[in-house]
């Protein structure tokens, strides 16, 4: 086909179009679901009894607030990622990887510093609490990022992968009651990267087959 | 792309985010040129500059909604103009490297096959290398004899989206196959 013909063809096919919304909306659109879930969630199954002593715990918080950062930032980056033109630098890829990298450093650091004996590495009801957020928040993500424009569905689908699962340790974190560092670094931060590497294989394929060379008019 | 470009480009797309066709078709008009130009400054005058804008303006086509007319129209144009000649860029050298795996596979006299062996077996190295999509609505058009309704109706695409998948495809045929690029 001539790209004279393209031209004609693709003008024939369009229609008015419904603007995407910015980034900057879309992203606090998927934080307030994504918040609303994991608010549901620790609602629902209860916090732990002792929040209140816990969030006095330095590596409770800097767990939590590495977390926090990630889904942030991540989000941020992915839906800005999904329009083309409006990543301001690649380099803000780096805020949620590294985030992530010091959720799981804190709980390393714990494990060289803390004596106690290890019971329990795994426990079933974190698991499915990550596993169930992260593909919920995950999913939903993956839809908004869909319906705008992923040039590069390999980057989009981790770094959104990062939010997922990060909101659904976040809940997770709250909820579990467990401070064994061994447990939250096998039983939330091993969990949380095996749910993350099955959202960004899916999604990657879904954005690829979105986005390269099959959506058409 | 001048200054001048960018504010008609801008202006072109509001209206073709309305449905404005007449303004969409100037516009993918503009884009061309411009793209090419793009293309041409940084790959040199090979033969696939074409592929690079066709591919660059089937995306337009279908991010134009993702276009934010209170931003500048340069960014959003040149993310869609480079992604796609990178993708088109990677896709000429798999294709390159292929065929130069096969220049390396006839050794032995019993392997001498007829004119016509060739050319099948050269069809079907040339359709195993299209995308999954445009591999799907040949087959289902050449080998199975469905018709462009047909094969949009399993596929889920529009019946303009199955010509232009398949028109793609064909040219990527052509070209694999030692044809003359069209265009």
């Amino acid at each position: 086909m001539k790209t004279d013909e393209l031209i004609l063809e693709l003008a024939k096919s369009a229609g008015p179009v419904t603007r995407l919304a910015p980034p900057s909306v879309r992203v606090w659109r998927w934080l307030g679901m994504a918040a609303t879930l994991a608010a549901v969630a620790v609602i629902a199954i209860g916090p732990r009894a002792d929040l209140g002593a816990a969030v006095t715990r330095p590596a409770f918080v800097a767990s939590l607030l590495a977390l926090l950062v990630a889904t942030v930032s991540a989000a941020a980056v992915a839906l800005a990622m999904s329009v083309p033109g409006a990543e301001r630098s690649p380099r803000q890829r780096v805020l949620p990887i590294a985030a992530v990298v010091a959720w799981a450093l804190t709980w390393l650091l714990m494990i060289a510093t803390s004596s106690a004996g290890h019971a329990r590495l795994i426990h079933a009801g974190c698991a499915i609490e990550i596993a169930v957020l992260g593909m919920v928040s995950g999913w939903t993500l993956l839809t908004m990022l869909r319906r705008a424009a992923p040039l590069q569905p390999a980057w989009t689908a981790g770094i959104a992968a990062i939010a997922a699962v990060t909101v659904a340790s976040a809940a997770t974190q709250v909820i579990c009651p467990i401070d064994d560092p061994a447990h939250q670094l096998v039983g939330h931060v091993l969990i949380a990267a095996l749910v993350g590497l099955a959202a960004f294989v899916v999604g990657r394929g879904r954005l690829a087959r979105t986005w390269l060379g099959t959506r058409r008019p | 792309m001048t200054s001048e470009q960018e504010r008609q480009s801008a202006a072109w797309m509001r209206l073709a985010q309305g449905g404005d066709q007449a303004a969409y078709a100037s516009l993918l008009a503009m884009l061309t040129s411009v793209t090419r130009r793009f293309a041409r400054a940084r790959v040199g005058d090979v033969g696939w500059v074409d592929d690079v804008v066709q591919e660059t303006l089937l995306t337009i086509h279908g991010a134009r909604h993702t276009y934010d007319p209170a931003r500048p129209f340069a960014p959003w144009f040149y993310a869609i103009a480079s992604s796609r000649m990178i993708d088109v860029l990677r896709r000429e050298r798999r294709v390159r490297s292929r065929e130069i795996a096969d220049d390396t596979l006839p050794e032995s006299p019993s392997e001498v096959v007829s004119e016509s062996d060739i050319d099948v077996k050269a069809i079907h190295a040339a359709l195993a290398a299209l995308p999954a999509r445009q591999r799907d609505v040949i087959e289902g058009m050449k080998f199975r004899d469905e018709s462009v309704r047909d094969v949009a109706g399993r596929t889920k695409m529009s019946e303009s989206a199955v010509k232009v998948t398949a028109h793609r495809g064909y040219r990527t045929l052509r070209r694999l196959l030692g044809g003359r690029h069209e265009d």
